[in-house]
């Protein structure tokens, strides 16, 4: 029985009646051409082209060419897939922004509470630290000892040197003195 | 279909009946407790020694209602901690169900401690304080800030607009008067927020003051001493820089504690040296020689005649030797100073026209304050001038430091006016906001300082003083190796029928070293009881001792 293919009718560009006239060239037999049609389980169909005459091969059949398609179908394609990258990239950036919103809080309170909790500690040494020096002063006068207290008798005054002008820098050849490197010399270790 | 009915049930019963609840618990999860910050920048001393400064403090409550131990297991744990017995702590616990306060102002550390206990009931309440770790010491300038907050006495109060932190410009007003503890956010709010948007701006700055507490101890602890082996009434020692009026020591008895100023009596507030007035008697001498010198031809060697008594109108005035050594006779303008005459002063100052004189006496300040930070300063009281110009025994009594009244803090600008070659500095206790480095950010804005007396006037004035104590009166302030310019002072007090009685104000001002003025020393103490309750033998201990310790910490060597 011939059965017209009918392949890729949507893409055809052409009419119906050209499509029509150009499948009329190719017959498609199933199975052998045997005229025993009531029996067709006895051998397996088998699908052949035949030509039907050579006249009619000038009208050639094309497949429709896929690469060509047109140029309002290669937009709206571009867009859909641009639209997906710029959605994908949004809904990341929300989640990102929204983590960091929630994450910089979190670690601004706990930095918060441990800077408060330095302060607190800081305050609490000092305190401590004041509150010692001024009971340590107290007991001291308690005693009745007169050691804390400042007196000329038991102090040593110290006249400040004069100001000294610093020596204009010489050669160290000139000014006889050694070089730094000797220097180092000299002051390596001597074995103790 | 039986699913959206499902969930358009569980979405009802969470809208209507459950969203209280959870809306609770979320604030709840929301809600962050801060601990109380500091309102009030520190105070340190010139060396840098805190002399108040805000601390936490606890307030512990318990609630039995929620004891989850019995009452007495509970006391038994906590009777050790607080130092109370486990008896007196059942019997605050039988008070009520909840919210029994059990003490106040526990200290961190002992917080920590009872919170280790985790016991369900016992709950710690935290605020600042303000805390003095010097006690008593320093009281009378640092002052005290009541349970409110407010600055009640002293700096505390004076400067209370520069110690307190600066509000921040976006905060709300209405919510400053105490710092904000927990913050419940709405629910737009984030937490972040409130750590923004705080309501003080906070800095490293402190109030630096002049005072160097080891000197204000040596004074204090020598005034004591005194006050107590003459049984006298209060006292006051100040120690200042001659060259820009800095105090170095301002020590007044009586004194309090400001961490327990509620304890204290309400005349011990006072800073009486700065509040209160005083007839300086002689150590005003020296400033009457000053105006003297100034205005009227006069050279240290002049002869006085000093009869010993004199009578102006029908008001007698003798010298307080009279009984025992009589009239002196000729002597110099030094001994006038040497032997406190009150005679020879007044045979001095009558030369001048009472008018002239009082006008340098107003010239000197007097009347007006001296413009130091503490609180409540007192002005000195002269007669009118009507009074004064056609009184002739006002300007006699005057002439010894009498008939008038001073602050013990005036009195030590003027010396300091004698011993810096003339000016009139500004008695000042800070030295202003420093930050961590030291660097001073605001000091309090001081007049330029008036010059009085000339410089010639001021050297031989002191060098008469400095005679005083070298063969006078004030021998025993003498210091060895030292060269000390002094003057005594023993004034009778004014008895409740306004007549002088028995009762007697002595005083001692000292300038150190002579030769090179750099401190005034002034020691005042009020009502000694005793033959011997004189300038000369109470106070002038006094300021040999502080200048002792003085000459120390600050390194002024001996130069004998």
């Amino acid at each position: 029985m011939p059965v017209a293919l009918k392949s890729d009718i949507g893409h055809y560009p052409d009419s119906d009646q050209t499509y029509k006239a150009r499948v009329t060239s190719l017959r498609v037999i199933t199975g052998q051409q045997a005229p025993d049609e009531s029996d067709p389980s006895e051998s397996p169909p088998v699908l052949r082209v035949v030509p039907q005459s050579p006249d009619r091969e000038q009208a050639v059949f094309q497949l429709p060419d896929k690469s060509a398609a047109p140029l309002w179908l290669k937009i709206l394609l571009s867009v859909y897939q641009g639209s997906t990258f710029v959605t994908g990239g949004l809904v990341a950036s929300a989640m990102l922004i929204y983590g960091l919103t929630v994450g910089v809080n979190q670690l601004m309170v706990q930095g918060v509470h441990r800077l408060e909790g330095l302060q607190r500690s800081k305050q609490q040494l000092l305190a401590a630290n004041e509150a010692l020096k001024a009971h340590m002063a107290q007991q001291a006068e308690n005693s009745g000892a007169d050691s804390y207290i400042p007196h000329p008798a038991a102090a040593i005054f110290v006249q400040p040197a004069s100001e000294r002008l610093e020596p204009e820098a010489q050669p160290f050849k000139e000014s006889g003195l050694i070089s730094p490197q000797e220097v180092s010399k000299l002051l390596l270790p001597l074995g103790y | 279909m039986l699913c959206i009915v499902a969930l358009a049930v569980k979405l009802s019963r969470l809208q209507l009946f459950q969203a209280p609840a959870l809306q609770s618990l979320a604030q709840m999860q929301r809600q962050i407790s801060f601990a109380p910050k500091p309102s009030r920048r520190p105070i340190v001393d010139r060396q840098g020694n805190v002399l108040a400064m805000d601390r936490i403090v606890y307030t512990l409550y318990v609630h039995p209602l929620l004891f989850k131990q019995s009452k007495r297991a509970i006391a038994q744990q906590l009777s050790p901690l607080l130092d109370q017995s486990v008896e007196e702590l059942l019997t605050q616990f039988k008070q009520q169900a909840t919210g029994i306060k059990v003490k106040v102002d526990i200290p961190e550390e002992l917080a920590d401690r009872i919170v280790q206990l985790r016991l369900d009931g016992v709950d710690l309440i935290p605020n600042q304080q303000r805390f003095y770790p010097q006690k008593d010491l320093l009281a009378h300038i640092v002052g005290y800030v009541d349970m409110e907050g407010e600055g009640q006495a002293g700096l505390e109060y004076g400067l209370q607009e520069r110690l307190l932190f600066p509000k921040l410009a976006s905060a709300d007003p209405s919510s400053q008067t105490k710092p904000q503890t927990t913050f419940s956010g709405d629910v737009d709010e984030t937490p972040i927020d409130l750590l923004v948007d705080n309501s003080l701006a906070y800095d490293n700055l402190q109030l630096q003051l002049t005072l160097d507490s080891r000197l204000q101890r040596v004074a204090q602890q020598n005034l004591r001493q005194k006050l107590q082996e003459y049984g006298a009434k209060r006292g006051s020692v100040i120690v200042m820089d001659v060259q820009d009026g800095a105090l170095l020591a301002l020590a007044s008895e009586p004194t309090f504690d400001p961490n327990r100023y509620y304890e204290a009596k309400l005349e011990w507030f006072k800073n009486w040296a700065v509040t209160d007035l005083y007839e300086p008697g002689s150590t005003f001498k020296p400033i009457n020689l000053a105006i003297a010198l100034e205005t009227i031809n006069l050279r240290p060697d002049e002869i006085i005649n000093d009869e010993g008594k004199i009578h102006i109108g029908k008001w007698p005035i003798q010298n307080f030797d009279y009984a025992a050594v009589g009239g002196r006779g000729a002597i110099t303008l030094t001994d006038v100073l040497k032997y406190s005459s009150n005679v020879g002063m007044v045979r001095i100052m009558e030369r001048l026209q009472p008018s002239i004189y009082y006008d340098w006496l107003e010239r000197c300040g007097l009347g007006k304050p001296t413009g130091i930070e503490l609180p409540a300063e007192a002005t000195a009281q002269l007669k009118s001038r009507d009074h004064f110009v056609n009184t002739r025994v006002e300007s006699a009594t005057t002439s010894f430091g009498q008939g008038f009244s001073i602050t013990p803090i005036q009195l030590i600008q003027l010396q300091a006016a004698i011993a810096n070659g003339g000016k009139l500095v500004t008695p000042h206790v800070t030295k202003g906001l420093v930050n961590e480095t030291g660097v001073v950010q605001w000091s309090p804005e001081r007049p330029v300082p008036k010059v009085l007396f000339s410089t010639k006037t001021t050297q031989q004035v002191l060098g008469m003083m400095e005679q005083v104590v070298l063969n006078g009166m004030g021998k025993l302030a003498q210091v060895p190796g030292y060269r000390i310019a002094g003057k005594t002072g023993t004034a009778q007090k004014v008895n409740i029928n306004g007549g002088y009685g028995d009762n007697r104000i002595t005083s001692f001002v000292g300038v150190v070293p002579a030769e090179a003025p750099r401190y005034v020393v002034l020691a005042v103490i009020d009502d000694p009881v005793g033959e011997d309750a004189y300038g000369g033998i109470v106070t002038a201990p006094i300021v040999k001792s502080v200048i002792e310790s003085l000459v120390v910490i600050e390194g002024i060597a001996p130069n004998e």
